[in-house]
């Protein structure tokens, strides 16, 4: 399964659900299809990857660049659903540090109230 | 990276941190109360001391003198404090940082029944332990890949064997080997009566039940006394001992080590190092939430100590320590990891060592209830051993091993005097097991052996096709599944970076060893960059070098090792993933 990303409204949060996998050949499409989530100051967004099964730095560049516009405009991104393997990706890296992750969606919009 | 393993061989700083496990009472930097602290090391070393029967044993078989035993068994249980505190060290090249309490091995009774057959003392016990604590030191460094020529069948074998080395001391003890004197009905009595006592114990489900060996053994004593199988004039023995006195090591005696039993002692070292290993790696496992694999460095560090303590106990003339499996076992099971109730257990024995007429007290245990103490320990270290030996399926190459192994320790076992007889070095069930599992494994290494390539353009498509490849690989090898994840991270980042740097094209070969996957990519253009000690996801958004660079770092985070060389446009990186 090649990356797919749809997004939806809940709560006043945009809800971005990612399947497949991320990597160097599609990392912008990804860019392309969540970059605009922090467009208006205050936003608030939630990253759902329980369909994710692979990423590599690129797409990780795309989550902090992400994270950063959030910080920035006042707003808020979490991430959710991490499979295991993904998860530890994101720890690996020291993302987990500066990135808020929810086990579920459910969580996720809890953090966000 | 290469470099950076290389000289970190037994560095902190690599040391993966750790995450404290739900549940955990105290985590190894926690502080209980005082109180807390010292109940659970006075548990620790009741745990402790029913392991005491294994020195008082040896210094039976080394010397007939009651004296000589108290002062052997006082300095066993300093030693065994020490090989405590060297693992709680945290700093230095010595010492994992975990709480392992400490206390004697069984590997080594028989090796120490040669010194004894030999006519050697406890100088020359000691000089032997001395100098297999040398070379256990030198192995440390030389066996880097401890799981290939130590994997769980050969340790799983050695433990089941150290388990039947201590049936054949029992029986010893009893005089049911030949020449010895058959025990009457009494004695018979007492064993049985002690055993039944301890099984009551384990299996009533109080409070007690971890103490069962020593309050079977404690209620046992007077149970043999009013058999009449007591030692003879033990009060006086007791009375005679001073309360407070500093135990006086014996000189080691190089002169008097002699061949036979020296080898003994060296063969018993993958006994040594496999229980050892295991329990650093058990330990390891139990303080970290999300423990995956071993962390090398601790662990070295840890046989580091484990060999450093053979040797200063073998200088001072004592027993040979390890860890205290059953202890750690219970740490585990109530969640108290803080290494301040070890440290404190340490100074408990300590306390214990200068204390001649306490000690004197497990030397004067009537030979019954030492013998269904033996039994009894016998019986769960070989239940351990075979929990070892299957921990991974067992395919044909691993049952011969295991099978091979076996059948020469027992062999050794129900005929002990025939190899003392004949061929003397082989006279000890853990050396001869212990030597034919290692070479059986050995020699089948190759077997297992396997390769797999695959030749692709750097195009957009190749991280898909690449971690697709070795998705079918790792299902044809039957990986564990963590293995192939880190694997394809690995070989994803790779071959996006390669592609980046312009590269035309990749040849990947996998090669399944026993333990671990090497792979080996080779391409045409740029070298990749090196990867920084440390990285920080702010890399991604630095230069390209930068970018690149955290790249190869994240390809290598899990590997075992990596190297690239070089020769003109031509490239070859190597890395290896243990599974």
């Amino acid at each position: 399964m090649s990356f797919e990303c749809s997004a939806a409204d809940h709560d006043g949060a945009r809800v971005f659900t990612l399947k497949g996998r991320v990597d160097g050949a599609n990392a912008t499409d990804m860019e392309r299809a969540i970059g605009d989530a922090f467009g208006e100051p205050g936003r608030r967004a939630v990253l759902d990857l329980a369909g994710l099964t692979y990423i590599s730095s690129a797409g990780l560049r795309v989550v902090l660049v992400l994270a950063k516009k959030a910080r920035q405009g006042g707003g808020r991104l979490v991430l959710c659903g991490l499979l295991p393997h993904v998860r530890e990706v994101f720890e690996f890296s020291g993302f987990l540090k500066i990135i808020d992750v929810a086990q579920d969606r459910a969580a996720a919009m809890a953090a966000l109230r | 990276m290469s470099a950076t393993i290389g000289s970190g061989y037994l560095a902190r700083a690599l040391d993966r941190p750790g995450v404290r496990p739900h549940g955990m009472a105290y985590w190894l930097d926690e502080a209980p109360a005082n109180a807390v602290t010292l109940g659970l090391a006075l548990q620790h070393v009741a745990i402790q001391s029913v392991y005491f029967v294994i020195p008082a044993v040896v210094a039976g078989s080394l010397s007939p003198d009651p004296a000589d035993a108290t002062r052997f068994l006082a300095l066993s249980i300093l030693a065994a404090a020490l090989w405590q505190a060297l693992q709680l060290l945290g700093r230095g090249p010595i010492g994992s940082g975990y709480p392992i309490p400490g206390t004697h091995t069984a590997a080594l009774v028989g090796a120490y029944s040669l010194v004894g057959l030999g006519g050697g003392g406890f100088g020359a016990a000691g000089a032997s332990l001395a100098l297999a604590g040398l070379a256990a030191v030198g192995l440390t460094f030389v066996m880097r890949r401890l799981r290939v020529v130590l994997p769980n069948e050969v340790a799983g074998v050695v433990v089941i064997l150290i388990g039947v080395a201590l049936v054949l001391v029992a029986t010893q003890r009893l005089g049911l080997q030949p020449g010895g004197t058959l025990p009457g009905l009494e004695g018979v009595g007492a064993v049985f009566g002690s055993l039944a006592l301890m099984v009551g114990v384990a299996l009533s489900r109080t409070r007690a039940a971890p103490f069962a060996v020593l309050i079977g053994a404690t209620l046992g004593v007077p149970l043999a006394l009013a058999l009449g199988t007591g030692v003879p004039d033990a009060m006086a023995l007791v009375e005679r001992q001073p309360w407070l006195a500093l135990p006086q090591p014996w000189v080691p005696r190089f002169d008097q080590v002699a061949p036979v039993p020296l080898f003994a002692f060296l063969v018993a070292l993958v006994a040594l190092k496999a229980t050892a290993a295991g329990s650093l790696v058990v330990l390891q496992r139990a303080s970290d939430a999300n423990w995956s694999r071993p962390d090398a460095p601790p662990i070295r560090r840890g046989l580091l100590a484990n060999a450093a303590a053979m040797v200063a106990a073998g200088v001072i003339g004592a027993a040979c320590p390890g860890p205290a499996t059953a202890a750690v076992g219970l740490s585990i099971a109530t969640g108290t990891l803080a290494r301040r109730i070890v440290a404190a257990g340490a100074a408990m024995l300590v306390v214990v060592a200068l204390c001649p007429k306490l000690v004197t007290l497990f030397v004067i245990v009537p030979e019954p209830v030492k013998a269904a103490m033996l039994f009894y320990v016998a019986g769960f270290i070989m239940a351990q051993g075979c929990q070892l030996v299957t921990v991974r399926m067992l395919d044909t190459r691993r049952t011969l091993i295991v099978a091979f192994g076996l059948s020469a320790g027992v062999a050794v076992a129900v005929a002990p005097q025939a190899f003392i007889g004949a061929i003397p070095v082989l006279s000890s069930p853990i050396s001869v097991g212990a030597v034919v599992a290692f070479v059986v494994n050995l020699m089948t290494l190759p077997l297992v052996s396997r390769r797999a390539e695959l030749d692709l353009p750097l195009d957009a498509r190749a991280n898909r096709s690449v971690t697709d490849w070795f998705d079918g690989v790792a299902g044809a090898w039957a990986l564990k599944s963590q293995t192939a994840r880190a694997v394809e991270q690995s070989l994803g980042e790779l071959t996006d970076l390669l592609h980046e740097l312009g590269s035309p094209a990749l040849r990947l070969a996998a090669r399944l060893a026993e333990d671990r996957v090497e792979l080996t990519l080779a391409w045409d253009g740029a070298a990749l960059p090196d990867p920084p000690a440390i990285a920080s996801p702010e890399d991604l958004l630095g230069p390209d070098e930068v970018r690149h660079a955290f790249s190869v770092w994240l390809a290598t985070r899990q590997a075992q090792g990596f190297r690239q060389r070089g020769d003109g446009a031509a490239r070859e990186a190597w890395l290896a993933f243990e599974d």
